[in-house]
């Protein structure tokens, strides 16, 4: 009887050594997801296609982001977004209109609105915080997408001030990018997918380089990402992160 | 029969403060109904007719899309503007045709910060429909095309912009993308509506049609016909030629399909006020047969027939009856025609309001000669039937008792 309550208690102690063992893995993972998302710095040019059911649109960007704090796009194709460009700085973004040849301040809700009619959101976009300091992890299970395996991981928000209230997040096991994620609003109701195609090896990092973001509150669209001329960690001008730059002619 | 009348006549001045009262209380029913049918008719017309010309037209297309999801403003549902659209559209009762396009902005002079609504529009075929032309109270009326705007009168006081001064505005094309235009005011018009003035701004189609990325598509198409109350036919006609559009005429406007179901309750209302009034004279009548008692057994005696006594009665609260009600009627109309050429001016009420209330600014009475007659006519009536009651009493008098009493 004695030996029975020994091996039961020795039971309860595994399985809980286990669960501690996986909440750190669980951790790990999104910090080593973390390593290769989040950077100092990123300059790229980008080419989205917007699929809005039988009418697809294309439209060339390039961007620069230092840190969370500051992001700039401008927009190069077609004729009609030329020059359209935009700067955020903290948690205020502003927005140049070539038509109206000066910088217009973009208000807090509508960061979360489409840019320039894709999928993605100003907010999606200039992304790049550490998911491990927004976010209470849990491992939820293993799987494979697209034929990798990955962990599951789901990330619940721990801070108000969040994008997305919960993510279920497919992470590759061997390169530690997130395949596949879904993001949830605080109701459950789930918003977007996203999907990671293809990533580069750039300065130490695994960058994903080809996106494809589906916005389910839209009918019928989905965006596709396409990253080039990606460099990382590189020295940005700080005048490029300037209001005068933005509405420069 | 004369004698009967002549009687009667006696009997109606033998309590003259009595049946002059009783007159007084049924003219002042029916000429409250008269003015109160007119007024609601007036602003029935008067909403109808603001909706019909600054929103709906008297049919209005749009995609059944766009209908379902109108309060989202959504772009992306537009009619192509096609000339086989005009083709399959063409109809012999059919006015004009205007494609507009609504659009939600964020407008201001240094910063972008409030929200208005803008209409593109083709200025031409627009004098015809909206009339917007006449109601220019500074500057003139937008140009056919170009950078041009004619906005509302509150909404160019809340920004301080006058005749000449630039309006920077800040929208989303049809798919999306960000897009602003700098603006040059040509006119302000006031049209007495509160939220027209306050919100309303008017472009040139095809300045919105290049701004919103919707070249040779609009979102509403409004048709104004010659015969408006032919609209719910006409729209019948024309909504199998068109399967994904949705054509719906201005009587099924929300608002006005409102008003409908209030005229109802407000006749109810009318009913109220007249009981009210001609409880007066049931009260007379009750008083006329308790004084009249043995007048009424000495006529038994003599030989007249219940049905004699009864219609003796009933002419002399007919006559309060018809007095009162001619004399109601002809200070109701009066009334109502003189407000029907002279109007209200609700200027100070109806700007306050929102758009989705268009009334004002002046409302004019619609008095017609069916509301007029039926009123004198129920009027009677109403004061026979109710007189009835206390009258009937009297098949019941036994003449010998009659007599006998006090």
């Amino acid at each position: 009887m004695r030996t029975q309550i020994i091996q039961i208690k020795f039971m309860i102690a595994f399985a809980m050594i286990c669960t501690l063992l996986f909440a750190q893995t669980g951790n790990e993972i999104i910090e080593r997801v973390d390593n290769n998302m989040v950077v100092k710095t990123v300059s790229y040019h980008a080419r989205m296609r917007i699929s809005l059911g039988s009418v697809v649109r294309e439209k060339e960007f390039f961007g620069y982001t230092q840190g969370r704090e500051f992001a700039y796009l401008e927009f190069s194709a077609p004729a009609r977004d030329k020059r359209t460009r935009f700067l955020k700085i903290g948690k205020e973004m502003w927005l140049y209109l070539p038509s109206l040849e000066k910088a217009t301040k973009i208000a807090g809700h509508m960061l979360r609105q489409s840019l320039m009619g894709s999928d993605f959101s100003y907010d999606d976009i200039t992304e790049n915080e550490k998911l491990h300091d927004l976010y209470d992890i849990e491992i939820i299970g293993k799987d494979t997408f697209s034929g990798e395996n990955c962990f599951v991981l789901e990330l619940t928000a721990k801070v108000s001030e969040v994008n997305y209230y919960k993510r279920k997040m497919w992470v590759d096991a061997d390169n530690y990018i997130p395949l596949h994620v879904e993001l949830y609003a605080k109701s459950g109701k789930l918003m977007k997918e996203i999907s990671v195609s293809e990533f580069k090896k750039i300065e130490g990092h695994n960058f994903p380089t080809s996106i494809k973001m589906v916005n389910k509150l839209r009918k019928d669209t989905y965006t596709e990402m396409i990253m080039e001329d990606v460099e990382l960690d590189t020295e940005i001008p700080a005048k490029v992160f300037t209001k005068s730059y933005l509405e420069r002619k | 029969m004369k004698q009967l009348l002549k009687l009667t006549y006696r009997n109606f001045f033998r309590n003259k403060r009595r049946s002059i009262i009783s007159g007084i209380s049924v003219a002042i029913a029916i000429a409250l109904i008269i003015f109160a049918q007119s007024y609601t008719r007036g602003i029935t017309h008067n909403i109808s007719d603001n909706i019909v010309r600054l929103l709906t037209g008297h049919i209005r297309i749009t995609t059944r899309e766009y209908e379902r999801r109108e309060r989202l403003i959504p772009l992306s549902e537009a009619i192509e503007l096609t000339p086989q659209f005009y083709e399959t559209l063409k109809d012999k009762d059919i006015l004009y045709i205007s494609p507009r396009i609504k659009f939600g902005v964020l407008l201001g002079r240094d910063e972008l910060s409030i929200p208005a609504l803008g209409y593109a529009i083709d200025p031409e075929k627009e004098l015809k429909v909206s009339g917007l032309q006449k109601r220019i109270v500074e500057g003139s009326y937008l140009d056919k095309e170009g950078n041009s705007t004619i906005i509302g009168k509150h909404l160019a006081e809340r920004l301080n912009l006058k005749v000449g001064d630039t309006l920077t505005i800040l929208t989303r094309t049809a798919y999306d993308s960000p897009a602003g235009v700098n603006l040059v005011i040509k006119g302000i018009f006031s049209t007495g509506i509160g939220g027209v003035d306050r919100s309303l701004f008017y472009i040139p189609l095809k300045t919105g049609q290049e701004l919103l990325d919707l070249n040779d598509r609009a979102t509403e198409i409004v048709i104004t016909i010659k015969r408006p109350e032919r609209a719910v036919l006409l729209a019948q006609h024309i909504r199998p030629r068109f399967n994904n559009y949705s054509v719906v005429p201005f009587q099924y406007n929300p608002l006005l399909s409102y008003l409908n179901a209030f005229g109802i309750a407000q006749r109810f209302i009318y009913v109220i006020i007249l009981i009210v009034a001609c409880s007066t004279i049931a009260n007379t009548m009750i008083m006329v047969v308790f004084e009249r008692t043995r007048e009424i057994g000495m006529m038994k005696a003599m030989g007249m027939t219940n049905l004699m006594v009864v219609g003796l009665l009933i002419i002399e609260a007919g006559m309060i009856g018809a007095v009162g009600s001619f004399i109601g009627t002809c200070f109701g109309s009066a009334m109502s025609y003189f407000l029907k050429y002279q109007g209200i001016d609700i200027t100070m009420i109806s700007s306050t309001s929102s758009v989705d209330m268009p009334y004002g600014p002046i409302i004019y009475f619609a008095p017609t000669p069916f509301v007029v007659f039926s009123s004198f006519v129920i009027g009677l009536i109403a004061t026979i039937v109710v007189a009835l009651l206390p009258i009937s009493r009297i098949t019941k008098l036994v003449p010998a008792k009659a007599l006998r009493s006090i």
